[in-house]
Formats: structure tokens, sequence, C-alpha cells
């Protein structure tokens, strides 16, 4: 159970510089990728889930711990991914949402 | 594994490898931290629910959503981003300093951090003023009189930024907490997993924002 290895000063300033760059780029790509709705979405979203990864295996340690805490990660993760799944059925192959409510 | 067996104690082993008996032994690094990642799990679902709600109405609304996004103050979510971003630094920071033994680093960067969430919420608050100024607000006569989506969105949008909100004075709270303990002597260069769980704490608030920004700000610039 004794850590072997643990995140240093200078690696952790690296990630706030990766970080920093990820988030101007956040900024910028709407104005340098004209993309449609569709493709901006996609790119932003791309661009969080890096960032996600980034931010739990660095600032939250993940990279360093043991399985146990990666297993509960991805769990919630796995289990978040299935919602999401069944919601996206639901959302495109529901007929008029209007309905719904009425 | 021979102290598991029926005559010996239980033993249980800290971070550095040493072993402690189970009965009254009160620093289990390794638990206090698994049990603080199952209440993020939690936080991850609440978020998560709320999120799902988010994608659905966003794919059955999507011109409403960009039309009501483009009235968001980009730079005011913009600079809420880069706050964050930094605070987060300066807790991780802190978290590295307390191990080094640099106490009053470690404090000054922990102050540094509770600074910065309180202009996060100061530009929140000019931010949610301007938009009920405007009459923008769940239920007001103005907003229910457009369409269903910008309905959906801004209400999303003052759930969402809300909870965040809340759970950023949380942040700050635990953050003085964590002062006030580390006066005391309860969080040491070798004692000092509620430093860490707190430190995890406002990444996830940080997480959550890295998904809340591009959806609620970024949108409206999409054509």
């Amino acid at each position: 159970m004794e850590h072997t290895e643990t995140l240093t000063e200078s690696v952790f300033i690296k990630v706030f510089f990766v970080l920093l760059a990820l988030t101007i780029l956040t900024f910028l790509q709407p104005y340098f990728m004209s993309a449609e709705l569709a493709g901006t979405v996609g790119i932003q979203m791309f661009i969080a889930v890096i960032k996600t990864f980034i931010i739990g295996a660095y600032y939250m340690h993940l990279k360093y711990e043991s399985a146990v805490f990666k297993f509960v990660v991805a769990t919630a993760v796995i289990t978040l991914a299935i919602f999401f799944i069944i919601l996206s059925f639901d959302a495109i192959y529901r007929n008029d949402v209007n309905d719904f409510f009425s | 594994m021979e102290q598991h067996t029926n005559s010996g104690p239980e033993i249980i082993y800290d971070k550095a490898g040493n072993p402690h008996e189970v009965v009254d032994y009160n620093d289990d690094y390794t638990g206090a931290k698994l049990g603080f990642w199952f209440f993020l799990f939690t936080e991850l679902l609440l978020f998560g629910g709320m999120f799902l709600v988010f994608s659905f109405y966003f794919y059955r609304f999507p011109e409403n959503f960009v039309e009501a996004s483009s009235t968001l103050n980009i730079v005011l979510g913009g600079t809420n981003t880069f706050i964050l971003l930094v605070s987060t630094y300066f807790m991780g920071m802190s978290l590295i300093n307390l191990k080094n033994g640099e106490i009053s680093k470690a404090r000054l960067k922990i102050i540094i951090t509770i600074l910065l969430s309180i202009a996060f919420l100061t530009v929140k608050y000019f931010e949610w003023m301007a938009e009920i100024h405007h009459g923008i607000y769940p239920d007001s006569d103005i907003l229910n009189a457009k369409e269903s989506g910008i309905i959906l969105y801004f209400g999303l949008y003052f759930t969402m930024t809300g909870l965040h909100g809340v759970h950023i004075i949380i942040g700050i709270a635990l953050m003085i907490w964590i002062l006030i303990l580390m006066s005391g002597k309860k969080v040491t260069p070798t004692n000092y997993v509620v430093l860490e769980n707190v430190a995890l704490y406002w990444d996830l608030v940080h997480l959550v924002w890295v998904f809340l920004f591009p959806l609620f700000y970024i949108i409206g610039l999409g054509k």
C-alpha cells in the first residue's frame, strides 16, 4: 500500500499550463473553426473530456492511486454513460416532446 | 494474510506501511479518501442528472438554446472559467506545500483560493443581476412570454449555475475550516487527508464548470 510515486510541483505546474492552453482553445474554437453547431458542440465536448482526463489523472491524483480508486471512478462514469446512452435513444426517437406535456 | 486469523488482532497498514491494530485506530488514510471518492460519485450523478436534462432539451430545441446562449455575457463567464482554473492550481499547490512541510505557504495558497472563490461569486452575482434586471429569471413574465426552449434554457441555467454556486460557497466554508484545523495542528504535513479531500472536492467543482461553460456560453457562438 506504500505510495511509490507522487505528484511533484514541476509536473503540477506543467499540467496547469496544459489546462490553460486547452481553456484558451475553448474560447478560440468558435472563432477560428467556424463549425456548424453540432461541430462546435462536438469539439467543445472533446476538449472538455480531455480536460477531465487530465484533471482526474493529475489534479485528482488518480494516476498515482491504487486500482480500487480507479474502479470507483470508472463505475461512476460508466453508470452515467449508460444513462446518457438510454436517454439519447429517447431524445432521438421521441416524436414530439410537446405531446408529452399536453 | 496471517493477521486475519482468529487468534491475533486485525492489522491495517497506513500510507507509510506501518502496521496498526484496527481497534481504536483512527488514521485510515486510504479509507478516508475512498469514502470521499464515494461522496464524489454521488456528486457526479447529481450534476450528471442535470446534464442529462440539458442534453435532452438541447437536442429538442437547438435553435432556442443557441439564441438564449448568445444573450449571455461570455466575458463574465470566461473570466470565471479562468478564476476557477487558477483557484484549483492554488488549492492543489497548497496540498503539495503542506506535504513538503511548508505550512505557511500552504496556508497562503488556501487563502488565495478563498479570495478567488469570492471573486468567482462576485462575477456570478453581477451576471445574474444583469439577467434579472432584464427580466430574465425563472417564472418571470418576460421569460414566460418566450419560446419553450428559451424558458427551459434559462431554467437550467439558473438551476445548474446556482447549484454550482452553492458548491462554491460550501467550498469556501470547507477551506476556512481547513485553516482552523491547520491552526489547531489537526491538519499537518503528516496528517493531510482532510486537505486532500477538500482539494478533490474543489477539483470536482472545477470539473463541473469545465462542462457548464461551453454548454451554456460557447454554444451561442455556434452557427
